[in-house]
């Protein structure tokens, strides 16, 4: 067998591993190192297991990711978002689809200090579905509002994927964080035009409040409420972009505002706490695991000579650079369906990512754009992670197939977004320049 | 079996203790530094060392047991939702006995990188002091290897259909990772 | 027989241009019986590549002893003496000067270097330096003054203790932060050579380069570090072949730092960025100050690294750069100083005994 036949007998038996539900980690590993050990020799394999965790795992730029995390995690688990989405339903409350458009809007500001889009949606999820039912929206609308919503919490900066991104692609984080708030924003205001479009094509989706009056002073006391989170996003996001402290550091800065934020709230207690570290400790140590082996694997790509293989033949088959990117974007769409976003990226950026930079597109840009796919992977069936959150907020009230029925109307939006993106690339670029 | 189920939650319980106090320490840390080296122009030396060398390599490696007790790794679940329970036992089995291989081989081998960096001493030199390194090494072997346990009981447990069980330290390892801490247990409700 | 060699910078980087010419080198001496597959970043970082070499992940590659100074003590003290040019008139040819020594010296007078290399199962080939390390600012700084109280990115531990003595803050940053350190001003300068301009595309958020201050030179390179077991599995042909493509990688990376030194700062120029020097009385305090610590590094490497001979070596090391400074004045291209190298360091070398 030639190298490249190796090199695609293990991705194939990659595939078949990941299929049947070995954890993507486990299978990276291992394929990677069995890979190498029968291309060149399993000294060669066995040096890999010493060097390449350890020397992964030490690094500094990554340490923002447990720290963002903790942060994001304490936020919710200490309550310090409540206000958000109340402060939202008091001043739009008017609008057609006050209340969903008032969740979209709640789950911008979690975003702010979330580096997750799972959690932007538990988080809205437990808070305004039920404010939604109440009020007899559809349940439709009521919960692929939030699905959706749930998506901007990573484009709107912290976020996980593009820390990630930034350190494989070696794109400054910070632009990253930029321009990632300009398509986390323009996603929200697309949102809340697709809620309010659908309400007035249909009023029934979502009856206008009745009885509700609400005064200047109201107003003014709910924008009081959202005191904490803004503390912490004016605090991360001002120390970080006036140069008090780097993107790597933010993290911990965040955290540390989050502490004190929730000491003062008087909801931090020792269980708050403890379930917040350990959902940062098993969340990390869950991600990591999956980069070390997507590290491994790159490796075993270069050695086989299968990673230029597999990126000229792509690059061989379109010679338009849009075409290629349009032939990205369709793979990530497909592999959005299935796999968790963190997976995906790391499974992929390896072969992508020298024909991204052959085609000449900017890698800050394509960083926006990969992030805003795999976020559409989170809301597409069958495996939607935060349509399956959402299942889990409203119980039997709803099905599954309402929810991702629901969800399509947003999908189209973002459609237009990427497809915007892709023929403006100063849409995602103004930020920085 | 149970006992057994209680010491590995009890071990791991350990290990999550201590990335509990690291994940709080990196926090502390690097705010501190911040705040010195921006108000008082003093920065704290070794900051990165510490951060990358000891405190990553705890929250990566520490952690490995506990997550395997969860089930917390992620999968890809296209298939096996639809083959049915004993199907999904197969798949399960599969991705234990291959969880237990690759975190067996990680142990030996990284066992062995520690011993030779503790046979060495490794260290780096910063602003003036030594910070030792080869301890760091030892978190991988002690991860891998509380792995490798919490999967092969696991897989023991699922051949004889016997439950695990396995201890939460305040969470229940099936619940979805964001679901509220339920009042009663936090005793004062909320 | 291929050999692989892996370095963690990007292709068309001085080391990167620089592997593909020792690769060609190599195949046309051996007259293509031995190739050499060269991987850039993709095999393994920089960080990566001591264990990696050591563990035969690759055969050879460029390793950064300064980083693993524990394990690699005597090479590293050879690096830690490149502040002594401070020391002399500067005639820009400094880096080409050292380069030169330091594979001399641990080819051929430093046992200890060998002893060092061989315990991590390693064959040292060759050695190659970067360019003279400039200030590169968003500030003016020219006088003691303007260097007091500025927040610096400072590489390695003498770049610390430079920052401290000048009143300056040394913070520690990865090389890929130091671009947002000094856009928002976390940093007001970094210690860098002048092609980190273009490699990290400093240029555009760099105002102000102050060249030779802090002075030094990163030469902790040992950038063809061979696996033992892959050295003495080669015919004497073979290793020959490798030392002849050896010299063409000192030689060539050492020379494509210098060239691109030049062309950043003609560069920077072009673009408007100031370029200064230190104003003379700093320059006095500044060799003041490295006559002190250049006594303290060799104290450090005996108490803290174990280096029993650290003041021996630095008395050996000294005389073989002063003999370089001189052999380097004739050099002006970079086959100069290819047949220079191989003259009086590889030719020296017996392919049939060294490192058997
Ligand atoms: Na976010
Ligand atoms: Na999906």
């Amino acid at each position: 067998m030639t190298d490249l036949q190796i090199a695609f007998a293990f991705i194939s038996l990659l595939v078949v591993l990941l299929l049947i539900r070995v954890p993507i980690g486990v299978a990276l590993i291992s394929v990677s190192f069995t890979g190498i050990g029968t291309l060149l020799n399993w000294k060669i394999a066995w040096g890999t297991l010493g060097v390449i965790p350890y020397h992964f795992a030490s690094s500094w730029l990554l340490s923002s990711v447990p720290a963002f995390l903790f942060m994001g995690f304490l936020c919710y688990h200490a309550r310090l978002t409540e206000g958000l989405f109340h402060a939202a339903r008091i001043w739009l409350a008017g609008l057609p689809g006050g209340l969903a458009v008032a969740s979209v809007f709640g789950c911008a500001g979690f975003a702010a200090v979330t580096g997750s889009s799972v959690a932007c949606s538990a988080a809205m999820g437990k808070i305004a579905v039920p404010e939604m039912m109440r009020n007899r929206y559809s349940a439709e609308l009521a919960t692929s509002t939030v699905a959706a919503g749930g998506t901007i919490g990573a484009l709107i900066p912290p976020s996980i994927l593009m820390i990630l991104y930034g350190v494989i692609a070696q794109v400054p984080v910070h632009d990253l964080f930029l321009a990632g708030a300009g398509i986390g924003i323009l996603t929200m205001f697309a949102y809340c035009a697709v809620i309010m479009l659908r309400v007035k094509a249909n009023p029934e989706l979502a009856p206008p409040l009745v009885g509700e009056v609400i005064t200047g002073r109201d107003r003014l006391l709910a924008l009081a409420e959202i005191w904490p989170v803004l503390l912490i996003a004016l605090g991360v996001f001002g120390g970080l972009f006036s140069g008090v402290f780097t993107p790597t550091e933010a993290g911990a800065i965040g955290g540390f505002l989050s502490l004190v934020v929730a000491l003062a709230k008087r909801t931090l207690g020792w269980r708050v706490l403890w379930m917040t570290i350990i959902e940062t400790v098993i969340t990390t140590a869950s991600l990591m695991i999956i980069a070390i082996g997507a590290s491994m694997l790159t490796r075993f790509l270069a050695l086989s000579g299968a990673g230029e293989a597999l990126s000229g033949a792509i690059l061989g088959l379109g010679s338009e650079p849009v075409v290629i990117i349009l032939m990205i974007c369709l793979v990530y769409l497909l592999l959005g369906m299935f796999l968790e976003p963190i997976g995906a990226m790391l499974l992929t950026l390896p072969i992508f990512l020298p024909v991204v930079d052959q085609s000449g597109y900017s890698l800050l840009w394509f960083g926006i754009l990969l992030t805003k796919l795999l976020e559409i992977g989170m809301i597409t069936p069958p495996i939607g992670m935060n349509v399956f959150v959402i299942k889990g907020v409203v119980g039997n009230l709803t099905s599954l197939g309402t929810i991702f029925r629901g969800v399509a109307w947003f999908i189209v939006a973002d459609f237009v977004l990427i497809a915007l993106m892709i023929a403006f690339p100063a849409l995602v670029l103004f930020p920085v320049s | 079996m149970s006992l057994i189920g209680r010491t590995i939650s009890g071990l791991n319980g350990l290990a999550t203790a201590i990335c509990a106090a690291v994940v709080l320490l990196l926090v502390f840390h690097v705010t501190l530094e911040v705040v010195m080296r921006y108000v008082v122009g003093m920065p704290l030396k070794g900051t990165i060392q510490f951060v990358s060398l000891y405190y990553m390599t705890a929250i990566t490696f520490l952690a490995l047991g506990v997550v395997e007790q969860r089930d917390s790794h992620v999968v890809v679940e296209v298939l096996s939702n639809t083959l049915g329970p004993r199907g999904l036992a197969v798949c399960v089995a599969i991705g234990l006995v291959l969880s237990a291989a690759t975190a067996a081989g990680l142990a030996w081998r990284t066992w062995g990188e520690a011993m030779k960096q503790f046979r060495g001493g490794a260290f780096v030199m910063e602003g003036g002091f030594v910070l030792p390194t080869w301890p760091t090494y030892f978190f991988l072997p002690v991860g891998f290897g509380l792995m490798l346990i919490v999967a092969l009981y696991r897989l023991g447990c699922l051949a004889t259909g016997r439950p695990t069980g396995f201890v939460t330290h305040g969470f229940d390892p099936g619940a979805p990772v964001f679901d509220d801490p339920p009042a009663a247990a936090d005793g004062k409700g909320r | 027989r291929e050999v692989s060699y892996s370095h963690g910078f990007a292709t068309g980087s001085a080391v990167g241009v620089a592997a593909v010419d020792f690769a060609n080198a190599v195949a046309e001496k051996s007259g293509g019986d031995l190739t050499v597959r060269v991987y850039p970043m993709t095999l393994m970082n920089l960080i990566e590549t001591g264990p990696g070499v050591r563990d035969g992940l690759a055969d050879m590659g460029y390793v950064l002893a300064p980083y693993y100074a524990a394990d690699y003590p005597h090479y590293s003290l050879l690096h830690e003496l490149t502040m002594s040019i401070n020391l002399r008139e500067m005639t820009g040819k400094e880096s080409l000067a050292y380069a030169g020594a330091i594979t001399e010296f641990a080819f051929h007078d430093c046992p200890g270097c060998q002893a060092d290399f061989a315990r991590q199962n390693q064959i040292y080939l060759s050695g190659a330096t970067s360019s003279v390390y400039s200030l590169l600012c968003n500030k003016p700084v020219v006088t003691e003054a303007d260097m007091r109280g500025k927040k610096v990115r400072a590489g390695s531990p003498s770049f610390s203790r430079f920052s401290e003595h000048f009143g300056a803050t040394g913070i520690q940053m990865a090389a890929n932060e130091v671009f947002e350190g000094l856009s928002q001003g976390v940093l007001d300068c970094a210690m860098l050579s002048a092609p980190e301009l273009t490699t990290y595309s400093l240029k555009d958020v760099v105002t102000d380069v102050t060249i030779g201050v802090p002075g030094g030179i990163y030469a902790g390179a040992a950038v063809g570090n061979m696996n033992m077991d892959s050295w003495r599995s080669l015919t004497d042909d073979q290793r020959a072949a490798m030392l002849w493509g050896a010299n063409v990688l000192s030689a060539d990376i050492s020379w494509n730092y210098y060239a691109q030194d030049a062309e950043n700062i003609q560069m920077a120029r072009d673009k408007g960025i100031n370029i200064h020097e230190a104003s003379p009385e700093f320059r006095e305090k500044i060799r003041a100050y490295v006559t002190g610590d250049l006594d303290g590094v060799a104290r450090i490497f005996e108490t803290t690294y174990g280096v029993a001979d650290a003041a021996a070596v630095k008395e050996q090391f000294m005389p073989v750069l002063e003999k370089w400074y001189g052999l380097v004045e004739g050099v002006e291209t970079r086959e100069d100083l290819r047949t220079l190298f191989w003259d009086q360091i590889y030719a020296r070398v017996d392919p049939a005994a060294y490192g058997m």
